[in-house]
């Protein structure tokens, strides 16, 4: 099971009998199912139908499976925008602010100087657009923990906030399309073209390559070993002749990165315009993704393409069951509350 | 509205939007000085926000909806406990994770059984004799909605409980340092346990005041970062209720703004989100202003005791 087999090569170092390991794993999962079961029975459903029907819903034909491939896409680039500055103990909970600048920037990026670019080239300056976005603003929330020691947990959720906000400026401002509320779609010469079921595209691939690369600089590069390094020892890290405050720039300016390009690439390769409520909570989902993948680049993959298929099932549901899309964030959460609690994850303070 | 109008209303509105906060930022006082950062303060409120317009929509009754919230925040502060303490979970990502599923929890039973129009009630307002009727602050202080002098009472046993008794005491020193006060004979554990409950019961009333001053009603994610923004307000009432207060009503003031400036003809070109932001903005400034505030030493960090090695079931349920 792909599941039981990423907890457990995400955990870190459980110790004890294989007994015990495996039950650290199977335990909590059999709770969290026992909890998912309960919330579906008191929204008065059938919990074995709904869960049965968000498996089909996500992978029951080739348009499901590509629906649930480009869901995966964001989910894995806030899943790393997550993983990378908690591997070097910074609390970055601000992927989804990040997601949205990025997606603010992208499309106002893709509006302005849309028509005077051709579409190829256009879409590469949205996508990077997107991506420094997403990394100023997560800067910011550096720049304060650096500078006064503040708390990065409330400046990330305030800057989640704002970022909200500004989305909701853009899509009712100057930009509105006017008959629904969302901006103008960019050039259609900008987004990707689908080349399968769904609208899949080579969103999806960019998101895994960008994974793979994370693996490579976390575990192969200097820099990447000092990021890791500075979440287990900072004076360790500091004697070691690294520069703690140019790490913590890096992990929190390259997570930043991530989701904005999550947010850019909404943008560009999805929706074709910023949408309010496109970021269907991937910031905080991919907290979760981050943790059940150990804050391993590449098992963010696998993680992802989990909470992808909880999501997509999740929002498959409502038209057939009478059971709201939110569960899927019932499920999110149980599942990695009781692998948390069970300490078949293990997170360092 | 004349100018002294606009700034009369403005002081009231700010007086009564500073309530949900107030009572989540004293809760939350009280759980940092045990040594717990309830990052999941947002999620409780939630809870508590929804159970409140459950009861009035089963009893028709706002105060019978304020009361249901205090038995969800005693099943949140133990559920959170035993993540946080007994369990020693990392504070902040169990937090967010309580909170998404407090999202998810919440929006789908408003989904199926709450929507449409419920009754619209109120509770009426507070009149104290004779200090109600001083011009200026007479109204924003003494003719206010029963829920203010409520939280003000709490904040007053808080401060009560927290600074002035030897049960304070005990709680401040597992903050600083639990192994210190298990040395000492203290029950950390227990001394916490109390704290979370308590941080707990105090933000789901802060959710439950949310919905009764919005006329009973729930709408979702409706706290929209109250919780977050009480972190906040502890820093800047420096872990002290009766502070906490004073910090709670400059939120309050900047609720109040958005709903009274936008009314001032040369402000009305202003973008709605801007005034929004306001509160936001102001949080973020607190942490930056607020860099000589210490947290207590422990707060955030899980408290694990030196154990003999058990068997497989022992190590299973306890840490």
């Amino acid at each position: 099971m792909t599941v039981i087999g990423t907890v457990a090569a995400g955990t870190d170092r459980l110790g004890g009998s294989g007994l015990e390991r495996a039950a650290r794993v199977v335990l909590p999962l059999v709770g969290a199912f026992a909890v998912i079961c309960a919330v579906i029975a008191g929204l008065g459903a059938n919990p074995f139908t709904v869960l049965g029907s968000m498996v089909t819903g996500s992978l029951g034909s080739q348009y499901d499976l590509a629906e649930t491939l480009m869901v995966t896409m964001p989910l894995v680039l806030c899943g790393l925008a997550a993983a990378i500055p908690f591997s070097a103990g910074l609390w970055n909970i601000g992927g989804d602010g990040q997601l949205y600048v990025g997606a603010v920037a992208s499309v106002l990026v893709g509006l302005t100087i849309g028509t005077r670019v051709p579409g190829t080239l256009l879409s590469c300056v949205c996508v990077l657009a997107g991506v420094a976005a997403g990394c100023l603003w997560a800067l910011l929330a550096a720049a304060v923990k650096i500078a006064v020691g503040g708390n990065e947990v409330i400046v990330t959720l305030m800057l989640n906030l704002l970022a909200g906000l500004a989305a909701d400026y853009v899509v009712t401002g100057p930009w509105a399309q006017g008959v629904s509320p969302q901006t103008r779609s960019i050039p259609s010469g900008a987004t990707f073209s689908s080349f399968w079921q769904s609208g899949f595209n080579v969103g999806f691939f960019v998101a895994v390559a960008v994974a793979l690369a994370f693996g490579v600089f976390m575990s192969s590069t200097r820099t990447g070993f000092g990021i890791r390094a500075s979440g287990r020892n900072l004076d360790a890290t500091r004697l070691a002749g690294f520069r703690v405050v140019r790490l913590w720039l890096a992990a929190f300016g390259l997570g930043g990165a991530c989701a904005g390009l999550a947010g850019a690439l909404l943008v560009v390769a999805v929706h074709g315009a910023l949408i309010p409520g496109m970021g269907e909570q991937y910031g905080y989902t991919g907290i979760a993704v981050a943790l059940l993948a150990g804050l391993r680049p590449r098992l963010v993959i696998p993680a992802a393409l989990f909470f992808a298929i909880v999501e997509v099932g999740g929002s498959s549901l409502s038209a057939s069951a009478n059971v709201s899309t939110a569960i899927s964030y019932v499920i999110e959460g149980v599942i990695v509350i009781a692998l948390l609690a069970f300490r078949a994850i293990r997170v360092r303070t | 509205m004349s100018t002294s109008g606009v700034v009369e209303a403005v002081v009231t509105d700010s007086v009564t939007l500073m309530v949900p906060v107030l009572w989540a930022a004293a809760g939350e006082a009280v759980g940092e000085e045990a040594g717990v950062l309830n990052i999941g303060i947002e999620g409780v409120m939630l809870l508590g926000a929804f159970a409140a317009a459950a009861g009035v929509r089963a009893t028709g009754s706002l105060w019978n909806g304020w009361f249901l919230s205090i038995p969800l925040g005693i099943v949140a502060g133990v559920v959170l406990w035993f993540l946080y303490v007994y369990r020693s979970c990392n504070q902040i990502v169990t937090g967010i994770l309580f909170n998404l599923f407090a999202l998810g929890v919440t929006t789908a039973l408003y989904e199926r059984y709450l929507t449409g129009a419920g009754t619209v009630t109120t509770v009426p307002n507070l009149h104290v004799p004779g200090l109600g009727s001083i011009p200026g602050l007479g109204p924003a202080l003494f003719d206010q909605t029963p829920f203010f002098y409520l939280a003000v009472l709490g904040c007053a046993l808080l401060y009560y409980l927290l600074w002035r008794s030897w049960f304070g005491l005990s709680l401040r020193a597992t903050g600083e340092r639990p192994d210190v006060s298990a040395a000492a004979g203290l029950s950390v554990l227990r001394l916490r346990f109390v704290a979370v409950v308590v941080a707990c019961v105090f933000a789901a009333l802060g959710g439950a005041t949310l919905t009764v001053i919005s006329t009973g009603g729930f709408t979702i994610d409706m706290t929209s970062g109250q919780g977050f923004i009480a972190l906040a307000i502890v820093i800047l009432g420096r872990w002290n209720p009766l502070w906490i207060i004073l910090g709670a009503w400059i939120f309050g003031l900047a609720d109040a703004l958005q709903f009274q400036l936008v009314t001032i003809g040369s402000l009305a070109s202003v973008p709605h989100d801007a005034w929004l932001a306001f509160p936001y903005v102001i949080t973020i400034l607190v942490v930056v202003w607020a860099r000589g505030a210490r947290y207590p030493a422990s707060t955030g960090l899980p408290y694990e005791p030196v154990r003999r090695r058990r068997g497989l079931v022992a190590q299973l349920f306890r840490t």
